[in-house]
């Protein structure tokens, strides 16, 4: 192809009708195609294909789409994943992911209805409660770590779909600057968890922050930690019964609640170990 | 910008993409839409360890996307009993195969045009004329050279020829827009 200058190749025509070309060679291009009606006719045809293809397509980028995204990377998303990439075909498969999806965000809006329920019940508790409570210390029982802390535990691991962000959990992320008052997060480290991701809710103290623990056979454990109203330490208290049962204890100045469905002995395990960290801390 | 944010900016023309690849047309399709949702959720998954974002994430998505699909195809050709759905299972398509009979309204035309066109061809016409990515842009997704890019295209495009302009669907009365699913 030859027109004023050098030869006009057939990727420039192509790079004319795409806007992807030099901008020095785009007189030489269009000079070359008014002496040459032919290859002329020809652009315009892509130009034409590249209208309706695009006008064609148009209603999807500005319509709904046809999921709602949950991002929850659990053994669906891992499964839906593997799906989508070519291990299964059938539709079959598809429609049993959806499905699954939509009970899920079902389940989780009457968890989201029944976190807003014990936050109010909480909420009101706390206006109700003398200015001064005296210190319990002394006692087994835990003040503050009444049934609805229990309740708002539970609802923080109902409510629960893992994200996949690696939540830094450590004080040491802090840096020095950190606030010696804080609660202790412990990493509890055992065999076979593995953190999933942190839940922050509205506590009695400020914020109660849940650590989501992941099992290996998909449960789910939640260890919610908030400020302690009052001082001193308390004993490990269980509450509740399996699947839905509690250990709470105060420890350093903050409240602790480990929950999950878990046998009592396991529970208890896993408590004692949370403890551990936590008396182990050092503060950096 | 949060990465979530950025996909669901992507979401939709992605979903575009995965239709046109997958269907050759720009209704629902449940394999398209399950591959957009996989791209979605495996680059949310992988969101802190690869930081990406802005032009980079997007390239990343088509990438994905467009693997994914081959992948799919090939897996179907192996299983021999894979989800038809209108989906081209054949490098020349189905009815490069004589297996179906030409479509009447203009929709179907014009799907079965695009979804004639060879796989790598229609990946290249989609990813430029479809998704405005630049020639590099492009060749980068398909892991090819900017010449054999071209090539494709202009195969493409010489093999569509005068391509049957198709109904649009209307448009929905309101547009609802996609959310991921946020954990605070």
């Amino acid at each position: 192809m030859r027109g004023h200058g050098p030869p006009v190749s057939e990727a420039e025509l192509h790079g004319l009708v795409d806007g992807d070309m030099d901008s020095g060679r785009r007189e030489a291009v269009e000079a070359y195609l008014a002496a040459s009606p032919g290859d002329a006719a020809r652009v315009e045809t892509w130009r034409r294909q590249n209208a309706t293809i695009r006008a064609a397509f148009a209603p999807v980028e500005t319509g709904p789409v046809p999921w709602s995204l949950p991002l929850a990377p659990g053994a669906e998303g891992a499964a839906a994943t593997r799906q989508a990439a070519g291990g299964q075909a059938e539709a079959s498969g598809s429609h049993l992911w959806r499905g699954r999806w939509f009970a899920r965000l079902i389940g989780l809006s009457f968890a989201t209805g029944a976190l807003l329920a014990a936050s109010a019940a909480y909420l009101a508790g706390r206006a109700n409660a003398p200015e001064a409570a005296p210190p319990s210390s002394d006692g087994p029982t835990p003040a503050g770590l009444n049934d609805t802390y229990v309740t708002r535990a539970l609802s923080a691991l109902w409510a629960f779909v893992p994200p996949p962000a690696v939540v830094r959990h450590s004080p040491k992320s802090d840096g020095p600057g950190q606030d010696t008052a804080a609660p202790i997060l412990p990493t509890l480290s055992v065999e076979g968890l593995s953190l999933a991701g942190v839940r922050a809710m509205p506590g009695g103290q400020g914020q109660m922050l849940c650590l989501i623990y992941a099992r290996p056979d998909a449960t789910n454990i939640a260890l919610c930690v908030e400020k302690a109203g009052d001082p001193g330490d308390s004993v490990p208290r269980v509450s509740g019964s399996f699947p839905s049962s509690m250990i709470a204890w105060r420890q350093k100045g903050a409240n602790y609640a480990l929950t999950g469905a878990l046998p009592e002995p396991e529970l208890r395990a896993l408590a004692d170990a949370a403890r551990a960290e936590v008396a182990a801390f050092d503060g950096w | 910008m949060a990465l979530r944010d950025e996909l669901n900016l992507c979401a939709p023309r992605l979903c575009r993409y995965a239709r046109a690849l997958v269907t050759g047309h720009p209704g629902p399709s449940e394999i398209a839409d399950d591959l957009v949702h996989a791209v979605l959720l495996r680059t949310w998954e992988a969101g802190t360890t690869l930081r990406l974002d802005g032009r980079d994430l997007h390239l990343h998505l088509y990438t994905l996307l467009t693997e994914w699909h081959r992948e799919r195809l090939a897996a179907g050709r192996m299983g021999g009993k894979a989800h038809m759905e209108n989906e081209n299972f054949h490098a020349g398509g189905p009815r490069a195969a004589g297996n179906l009979p030409f479509p009447a309204s203009p929709r179907d035309k014009f799907a079965a045009a695009l979804l004639d066109l060879a796989l790598q061809e229609r990946e290249a016409l989609l990813l430029i004329v479809l998704e405005g990515f630049s020639y590099a842009q492009a060749a980068r997704i398909l892991k090819i050279s900017r010449t054999v890019l071209v090539m494709r295209l202009a195969r493409a495009r010489a093999a569509l020829s005068e391509i049957p302009a198709p109904k649009t669907p209307a448009r929905p009365a309101k547009a609802r827009p996609s959310y991921l699913r946020v954990v605070k």
